[in-house]
């Protein structure tokens, strides 16, 4: 891990050129980022639901997945004046449950023997997250090289960061990173057996803090090698880190090691300090153990820096869509660098003591230079990511 | 350049060994079947290359069994079981292997149906080449459920061979002189994986062998011809009409 091929200066920088975004607080890129900037939550009875708060009729249970990457993909590709995705491209696909509510409850009926084996293997060609993938492939027309990243709630972070490396490497110039989940039984009841979920609005950092909001929804970013993507870059993918807690199944080291291990080698890898930092853009998902070892990791981070970044997070706006987290809170992030703007946390009003970072105080005006985003994930996988501004990006053209 | 240091299979003999461990008790068969395909390339590692080393997981069904566990007993008891859910996600045998041998490194979990093993080979060559790891196990594992299996079948296609399960291990690395053994083989330009789209005919060198026939299983097979002097370059089919190519050097 000696970074000699980084210092060599073969890698192209990666630049985004394009968002898009299908969530319960907004249908697009730029409604996810009113909403969040005006504190509307698309969070109804502690779930953020698609079809409650804007898709409205007519979305088919097999289809939802696709149906959300697919809107999101295409607003981003839209927005960086990509017509269609060549063969030659690249698409990473983040997701944890796929199509899971085309068979979830044919599986019941079947182990029943009310579901034939051949009518139920019908739906259970869903099952592999691979079939959601090439759903979307078939979506947009595309036969090229992908991938699709499973790693839990750092799962659009991942692939964010596996994008960065395609381009990076010279193995493809541009790459479309979507990030989808649905909510669905497994994980309503799944979370709500650990006693994860927050009976109504999130509350991140906060002493009260009783939960996460389980949402669903899409997120999508196209990365661009900046030598190619020339003055349509709206902000730039400067640094990746991953991590693993090696600690627990579904709780993060209390400690927030793991978590501080990504976030200092995508620091690295960006080519940038603590103190260059603007905004950490925090997973706070509301959970006890989360917030807690996330707020120990960036006041670790911190530590040392005469002026410590504001630190947010807006799962409360468009709650916690799971592996695609990290692509949907990536929109929030360029379009803060774009507009010089940094996102409260919604639902703080009493901090926790024990989690000594810079609170943002409200939506507040300054200029964005880089942000830390961070994911941490079941199975202790941790990913974090900055974005730079076009102009504060190290190797940038003065 | 980047090396291969090692290779293992699990065995049905040795998951079934593995499985009666203690600290094996909530494990899933995904788990014991990734353990039994690195256990022994584990114990022939130095320790401070194990602690850096990372892990890049593949697996097209996940862990179906307990998935399937939880929603009947959701359903049927009306009881979501916590430990249940915790191992139902696709990255459960990651998040095990990690506290089992103290991995602290990058690991990524990928899921692409039958080119998922291409897949953590190319994620793993990404990480490598990109310095973020210098060494690291390649690990698929795919299993049949029992109450499943007749709909698995009928899903997974005349290819000739039964429904099978297993997992394999790669261990590839950038410096092979950190381990006690000798590299086996190195990816050099050979090291491709070549798709052909699902319209074209499909240029296919059919491998007859003994490998179960699980979605993941061009790892294994893989494995067993870079290991086997004689083997030439690797091609698998793949059901739908593709195929890949993987080349390699061995020691002179």
């Amino acid at each position: 891990m000696d970074g000699s091929l980084e210092r060599s200066g073969r890698y192209d920088r990666v630049a985004i050129t394009g968002l898009g975004a299908y969530t319960c607080a907004g249908r697009t890129a730029s409604e996810l980022w009113d909403s969040a900037v005006s504190g509307r939550s698309g969070i109804r009875d502690g779930v953020g639901r698609i079809a409650e708060a804007v898709a409205g009729e007519g979305l088919l249970k097999t289809a939802r997945t696709t149906f959300f990457a697919a809107h999101a993909a295409r607003e981003a590709m839209k927005a960086a004046g990509w017509d269609r995705l060549n063969v030659d491209d690249g698409l990473v696909f983040a997701t944890t449950t796929g199509r899971i509510p085309a068979w979830e409850s044919p599986l019941v009926d079947h182990l029943r023997g009310e579901l034939s084996p051949e009518k139920f293997a019908e739906v259970f060609r869903s099952q592999p997250l691979g079939s959601a993938l090439d759903a979307l492939k078939e979506e947009l027309s595309f036969t090229g090289r992908t991938l699709l990243v499973s790693s839990a709630c750092s799962a659009a972070t991942q692939a964010l960061a596996l994008g960065a490396v395609w381009i990076r490497q010279g193995r493809a110039k541009r790459v479309l990173v979507v990030g989808a989940e649905v909510l669905c039984n497994l994980t309503l009841a799944g979370f709500n057996s650990l006693q994860l979920l927050a009976p109504e609005g999130a509350r991140p950092f906060d002493l009260d803090r009783s939960g996460i909001n389980l949402s669903e929804g899409a997120g999508a970013v196209c990365l661009e090698g900046a030598s190619v993507a020339g003055g349509t870059a709206i902000a730039m993918l400067a640094g990746y880190g991953l991590s693993t807690d090696g600690y627990h199944m579904t709780s993060p080291h209390p400690e927030g090691r793991g978590s501080y291990q990504a976030m200092r080698r995508a620091l690295q890898t960006a080519g940038v300090t603590p103190a260059d930092i603007t905004w950490v853009h925090a997973h706070g998902t509301g959970s006890k153990a989360n917030d807690s070892a996330e707020g120990a990791a960036v006041a670790h981070l911190f530590s040392e820096v005469r002026v410590a970044p504001y630190i947010s997070s807006t799962k409360r706006i468009h709650g916690h869509a799971l592996g695609a987290s990290g692509a949907i809170e990536a929109v929030l992030c360029v379009q803060a660098i774009q507009k010089g703007i940094v996102l409260p946390t919604e639902g703080l009003t009493n901090p926790d003591p024990e989690i000594r970072v810079r609170h943002t105080p409200g939506v507040t005006r300054v200029p964005v230079r880089h942000i830390l985003k961070n994911t941490l994930g079941f199975g202790g996988t941790n990913a974090s990511v900055v974005f730079s501004s076009v102009f504060s990006s190290p190797g940038a053209a003065s | 350049m980047i090396y291969l240091v090692g290779a293992g299979f699990s065995t049905e003999k040795e998951v079934e060994r593995i499985r009666m461990l203690p600290e094996f008790r909530k494990a899933t068969r995904n788990m014991a079947m990734a353990y039994a395909s690195l256990e022994k390339l584990v114990a022939e590692m130095p320790a401070d290359v194990l602690r850096e080393t990372g892990l890049v997981f593949g697996s097209s069904h996940g862990e179906l069994e307990t998935t399937k566990e939880f929603l009947k007993t959701l359903a049927v008891q009306k009881v979501a079981r916590p430990i249940l859910f915790q191992n139902s996600l696709h990255n459960s045998t990651v998040g095990f292997l990690a506290m089992k041998l103290g991995l602290t490194a990058p690991t990524v979990t990928l899921s692409n149906g039958m080119h998922t093993a291409e897949d953590v080979f190319e994620a793993a060559r990404m990480l490598l080449l990109d310095g973020m790891l210098d060494s690291v196990f390649v690990t698929v594992a795919d299993g049949v459920v029992p109450e499943l299996r007749s709909v698995m079948e009928l899903n997974h296609g005349p290819s000739g061979m039964g429904l099978g399960e297993g997992a394999a291990t790669l261990l590839m690395t950038t410096k092979p002189e950190r381990f006690h053994t000798p590299w086996i083989a190195r990816f050099a330009d050979g090291f491709r994986i070549v798709r052909a789209q699902p319209s074209s005919a499909a240029r296919v060198v059919p491998i007859a062998d003994s490998i179960p026939d699980y979605d993941t299983n061009s790892l294994e097979r893989l494995a067993l011809a870079i290991t086997n002097r004689n083997s030439p370059p690797f091609f698998v089919a793949k059901r739908d009409g593709g195929f890949s190519e993987i080349t390699w050097e061995r020691p002179t």
